[in-house]
């Protein structure tokens, strides 16, 4: 080899040494892939999937709903109960019936920066939950406690202004670390822009998780690295990126050509684009499928006349193959959802309505409700008029203008027309499905917890007027006493087989009544390395960096 | 910057059509653009003679591989990928085609308008179209898709009809695209206005509208039909970017940019479904632009390339 | 000279702040609110609750009381907070700024680079073989769609070769030093010079052709002067007027037409935080960022004049004004 040549080579060698993805090359670093970067890292403010996959790397709530869908305690020691005392029945001082909770935090539970976690900062965090003016946005959960006692400097105990069958979950309480915010809550008005979540957001004393926050660059990555302050399981990772890429093809290419590690179920592909990936990739990546809480549905306008009709509502659903398109489309990885209710949830009811794809009864009902005849394979009302319905999603989010083309090739089959009206996310629940302005049919999910009672949807106090600030989520305008009896009742009974038998009319009533077209729950498609091992897929809310602790390196 | 001077159409149509003749690359162009306009104009009969349907979804045939029935394979709902193009095609040059349309004859109005009245109107006009030039497109898009249009008092045929966005895009195209054929025309008309052809039609008593239309407009259809030509391919790909983005032709409705986004997401697995429909709109948008090109070199030996200057 | 920039710097101001209100107004425009939008995602959210956060985020008042108030506060310095990044609007808008600047220079310098000689040579011999095979070039940059092209650079140069990173920064890759960060903004830049350079190019060669008509570039030839004297010595000057402005003209554009490259390659910079706080109903950072696009036009004007002068000495400012 002349020496011209070895230069080149070494030349080559050089670059392909620059250009060569310097990602995860050892194994004690992990790159995980996700869709959408946090807005705020304040806990409390704007609740969004983002914040709690990160918030699940570095913080721990008191109490958490595991993978086995039961709650459990994380930082206190033991779940209070009536049956062992942690809970007390009381009456309120206007004479409700209340109750009384006591947790007691862990001994080890310490914030990143070494100072103890205490009643102290319960305390801090509900009054700045409560303080109308903090902007926190939800802070009805603050207002239901009554007082706090502080019974030592770990133990604490919340008086409740009602009693619910869920007492013991205090889930969505995220402790504020006291010793470093109170002084930003001086002023309650500026606390939104003055956090130090926000200001100095790599602040160890915010988190007391594995890791801690160490890099936050808006829009492209945060870093986690190690808590050495952590008291639990050790983590496997010394440092874990999170890097954030929207649009999914880049995302994939992300992840075969080696920038990423994984990609993130919660927020990362669709399953039709993880079957598809899977197909191809299958073997160099673990791909698993985890059904969950998203229900994907069609809010029916009930107040549109033709809606109205109990027996079109039916018909529309009887005219659907909602199983192929399970079968088909999402690989049977999406089950056909019946009722606003998982299957996986424990109040879950199989005995209700079942409206299988049956073209005769549709067409059955919709003869019954006056659309006999047929003009170019549409079918009219006596008058002449075509049936027609506005079916309404989010413009730009391909799996659901998918299904939509699906369902409306299916519904033109039964003589239905329904044509596509798609508005930009921005419009469709900035206003046409938050103010119930779109005519008929709106299709978007919701996001739910085991075990949620599903009031804000179905109560009839709960229908966006503009009267209560357009808040609530019944945008159908479904009414209905036994519903709403039975929404309050559910609340507050606190025996497990009581209300079992409660959860299962709600699902008679749902199913019979068809307030919404149920169409499919949501899974999650976590694409992940061959050598990552440990990590459960919870199928609720709470993500899988919960515990990351047991995530471990296999080879 | 106004170097662009209009002159009066060459008469001698022969002469026109040899000098595009010449410009090879735009007569392969239109011989291209005229086969893809037969075969969308087409679509229903191609569609009837493949025996499939444009809509109707199969389930059990998604991704299917090329055959005879079908030439492209199907897509992710089994549709005929053929099929669902030369549809595509047809709402991307209508899209393309009356968009700049709509948008020359605003501009030719209001170019003319300002340009023949001069002095103050002409520089409020020349104002609010530098005002509409910095005018950010994508609220304007968003506040668009949100106008009921029913309260417009447009008929329930438009309103309720699948293709409104299609007319979304075109109004928006129109209402932003506008500028370029104004400041064309305004800057030809207040050159032309001075000319003795046009003085001698004033001194014969010739009424504004009859100067302005009979005797300004005529001359100026060479720069404006460039330009025009050369804006369509942009506003084709102008639909396939607002497709990416989820504000552009909206599914059903097929159209070249969104049959292309919705590919994107599964490139890698079928990379094919991405392919042809970028691979039309390229061809598509370059061969407006080289017939925009050979039109000027056809219609405007002189100011050819001057003019090329301003319409990038 | 000064006279002039003066008064044209106050009449930039004016157009700025009619700009303001009517990007402003179209904002408020839009359908919703950010209360609207955050009680779809969270159910928890209560009609007194809606009420409280619309007041803290002064939802409550009229949008031209909303208006005032940001003007008021924007005049002493404090550009207000942005909802959506949880940070002052100029600190979210820095970071993004220096990013898309990176990307925009080094890819017009590129497209530059290689626009301007080509157009040269194409002008020199017009309708030759070479100038076909640059003008066809140049059309196939202008007309690809550019997720596209960004998407097949990806596919070809990260996926299947391996060569390059396909997209995000250096930073989130841990790595920081220059040469670590240049695989990164290889394939951006690209992919912005591709969809730039056939502009460039298309108008040089055109004003090349004319400026190569005019009877001094004539007179220099009788006079024996050899083609590249002529080109180079003679005509640059003169061809360069109209490539310089419009490139000043687009300074604004470019900004946002960096979106898609941006999305695609997982960048942030100036078009997403523009895209994204539109989508996400953040006022206050929707508004600077229109602005400072508005008033990159309006300095891209400006400039563009001053060069015109500067480069045509036949030019003065006084003929600019008219």
């Amino acid at each position: 080899m002349t020496k011209s040549k070895q230069r080149i080579g070494a030349a080559i060698l050089a670059l392909s040494f620059i250009f060569l993805p310097i990602a995860a090359m050892a194994k004690n670093d992990l790159v995980i892939g996700t869709t959408q970067y946090p807005s705020t890292f304040h806990p409390n403010i704007d609740s969004m999937l983002a914040k709690s996959y990160v918030h699940g790397l570095t913080r721990r709530p008191i109490t958490v709903i595991d993978a086995d869908w039961k709650t459990i305690c994380l930082l206190c020691e033991t779940l209070p109960a009536l049956e062992n005392g942690g809970a007390v029945l009381e009456k309120t001082a206007d004479g409700k019936d209340g109750i009384a909770v006591r947790y007691k935090i862990i001994d080890a539970a310490q914030w990143g920066d070494g100072t103890p976690i205490t009643v102290d900062d319960v305390i801090f965090t509900w009054e700045v939950g409560k303080n109308p003016k903090s902007g926190v946005s939800s802070n009805e959960a603050y207002r239901r406690i009554l007082s706090i006692d502080r019974i030592d400097d770990r133990t604490f105990t919340f008086h409740i202004d009602r009693r619910t069958f869920d007492y013991s979950d205090i889930s969505q309480f995220n402790l504020l670390p006291a010793h470093i915010e109170r002084a930003k809550f001086s002023t309650p008005e500026a606390y939104r822009t003055q956090t130090a979540f926000d200001t100095d957001a790599t602040n160890p004393g915010l988190f007391m998780g594995p890791y801690v926050m160490t890099q936050a660059k808006t829009g492209s990555h945060m870093v986690f690295e190690r808590n050495p302050k952590w008291w639990g399981k050790k983590p496997a990772f010394d440092k874990i990126t999170v890097r954030v890429i929207e649009n999914t093809a880049t995302l994939e290419a992300n992840l075969l050509s080696g920038g990423i590690d994984m990609i993130a179920g919660e927020l990362g592909l669709n399953v039709d684009q993880a079957l598809a990936f899977e197909k191809r990739h299958g073997k160099k990546f673990a791909v698993t499928y985890k059904p969950g809480l998203i229900y994907e549905h069609i809010d029916l306008m009930l107040d549109n006349p033709l809606l109205s009709d109990i027996r079109m509502r039916q018909a529309l659903l009887y005219a659907l193959d909602r199983k192929s398109i399970s079968e088909k489309l999402f690989g049977g990885k999406q089950p056909v959802a019946h009722t606003s209710i998982n299957p996986l949830d424990w109040v879950y009811a199989d005995d209700v309505a079942h409206y299988d794809f049956n073209p005769e009864k549709a067409a059955a009902l919709l003869d019954q409700a006056g659309w006999q005849n047929k003009k170019n394979g549409i079918r009219e009302n006596a008058a002449g008029e075509p049936l027609r319905f506005e079916i309404m999603t989010t413009a730009g989010n391909r799996t659901r203008e998918l299904v939509e083309q699906v369902l409306q090739s299916q519904w033109k089959t039964a003589g239905i027309d329904v044509r596509i009206k798609n508005e930009p996310a921005r419009v469709f629940f900035g206003e046409t499905v938050t103010q119930r302005k779109f005519q008929a049919m709106a299709m978007f999910a919701w996001i739910s917890a085991p075990e949620s009672v599903p009031r804000t949807t179905l109560h009839s106090e709960e229908i966006p007027t503009a009267e209560n600030n357009w808040s609530g989520q019944n945008y159908t305008g479904f009414k209905n006493a036994e519903m709403d009896t039975l929404l309050r009742n559910i609340e507050t009974e606190l025996d497990r087989d009581k209300r079992k038998v409660m959860w299962h009319r709600l699902q008679q009533i749902y199913a019979a009544e068809l307030p919404a077209l149920p169409l499919y729950f949501r899974a999650d498609s976590y694409i992940l390395p061959k050598w990552l091992k440990g990590l459960t897929p919870t199928g609720h809310q709470f993500p899988t960096t919960l515990w990351v602790e047991n995530w471990s390196v296999s080879r | 910057m106004s170097i662009a001077t209009a002159r009066p159409i060459d008469v001698h149509a022969n002469s026109v059509v040899d000098r595009f003749m010449r410009h090879r690359l735009a007569v392969i162009s239109a011989i291209i653009l005229g086969v893809l306009v037969a075969l969308a104009l087409l679509a229903p009969a191609i569609e009837a003679m493949l025996g499939t349907n444009a809509e109707t979804v199969d389930l059990l045939a998604r991704y299917g591989p090329a055959s005879a029935a079908h030439p492209l394979g199907t897509d992710e709902l089994g549709r005929d990928v053929l099929v669902r193009l030369l549809y595509g095609g047809r709402v991307s040059l209508f899209v393309g085609l009356t968009a700049t349309l709509a948008a020359a004859i605003i501009g030719t109005a209001i170019g003319l308008f300002a340009g023949y009245a001069g002095g103050r109107v002409d520089a409020l006009v020349m104002r609010v179209t530098d005002g509409v030039i910095a005018l950010p497109v994508l609220p304007l898009l968003i506040v668009l898709a949100a106008v009921d249009l029913g309260k417009l008092g447009l008929p329930d045929s438009i309103v309720s009809a699948e293709n409104v966005s299609l007319y979304r895009i075109v109004a928006i195209v129109a209402l932003v695209g506008w500028t370029t054929v104004a400041r064309l025309v305004r800057a030809s008309t207040l050159s032309l206005k001075t000319r003795p052809f046009i003085l001698a039609a004033q001194a014969q008593g010739a009424d504004k509208f009859r100067v302005m239309f009979r005797h300004i407009l005529p001359n100026l259809a060479s720069p404006i039909i460039v330009a025009t030509t050369l804006s369509v391919g942009n506003v084709i790909l102008l639909e396939s970017v607002l497709s990416f983005l989820g504000l552009g032709i909206q599914p059903p409705l097929p159209s070249w940019g969104n049959i292309l986004t919705g590919a994107q997401n599964t490139i890698w697995e079928a990379p094919g479904l991405a392919f042809y429909p970028g691979m039309l709109i390229f061809v598509t948008v370059i061969a407006f632009n080289f017939i925009g090109d050979g039109l000027q070199d056809a219609l405007d030996p002189r100011a050819r390339d001057r003019r090329a200057a301003e319409q990038h | 000279m000064s006279e002039f920039l003066i008064r044209r710097v106050f009449h930039s101001l004016i157009v700025l702040f009619v700009m303001s209100v009517i990007i402003y107004g179209l904002i408020g425009l839009m359908p919703g609110d950010p209360i609207d939008l955050m009680i779809s995602a969270d159910p928890h959210i209560t009609s007194e609750d809606a009420a409280r956060l619309r007041l803290i985020y002064g939802l409550d008042q009229p949008l031209w009381s909303r208006y005032l108030h940001w003007l008021g506060s924007a005049l002493t310095g404090d550009l207000g907070y942005s909802r959506l990044y949880a940070q002052p609007v100029w600190d979210a808008i820095v970071p993004a700024l220096s990013n898309t600047l990176v990307l925009l220079l080094s890819s017009l310098t590129l497209a530059l680079m290689i626009a301007l000689p080509a157009g040269i040579f194409a002008a020199t011999r017009p309708y030759s073989l070479s100038d076909y095979g640059i003008n066809l070039a140049a059309f196939a940059g202008i007309s690809i769609p550019p997720f596209w092209l960004g998407i097949l650079l990806i596919l070809l140069f990260a996926v299947t070769l391996g060569w390059l990173p396909a997209g995000g920064t250096a930073e989130a890759a841990g790595a920081g030093t220059l040469w670590e960060r240049v695989p990164y903004l290889v394939l951006p830049i690209v992919s912005l010079t591709i969809a730039g350079v056939g502009g460039h190019t298309r108008f040089m060669r055109a004003s090349m052709i004319e400026t190569l008509r005019q009877d001094y570039i004539r007179t220099a030839r009788a006079k024996g002067l050899s083609q590249s004297r002529v080109v180079l010595g003679h005509a640059l000057r003169n061809a360069m007027i109209p490539v310089v402005t419009v490139i000043a003209l687009d300074l604004g554009v470019l900004f946002s037409g960096a979106l898609i490259t941006e999305t695609v390659f997982a960048y942030p910079g100036m078009g997403k935080l523009i895209f994204d706080s539109i989508m996400g109903n953040d006022y206050n950072l929707a508004l600077v960022c229109l602005l400072l696009a508005t008033a990159l036009t309006l300095f891209g004007n400006l400039f563009a004049d001053v060069a015109y002068a500067a480069l045509d000495p036949r030019i003065s400012y006084g003929d600019i004004e008219a």
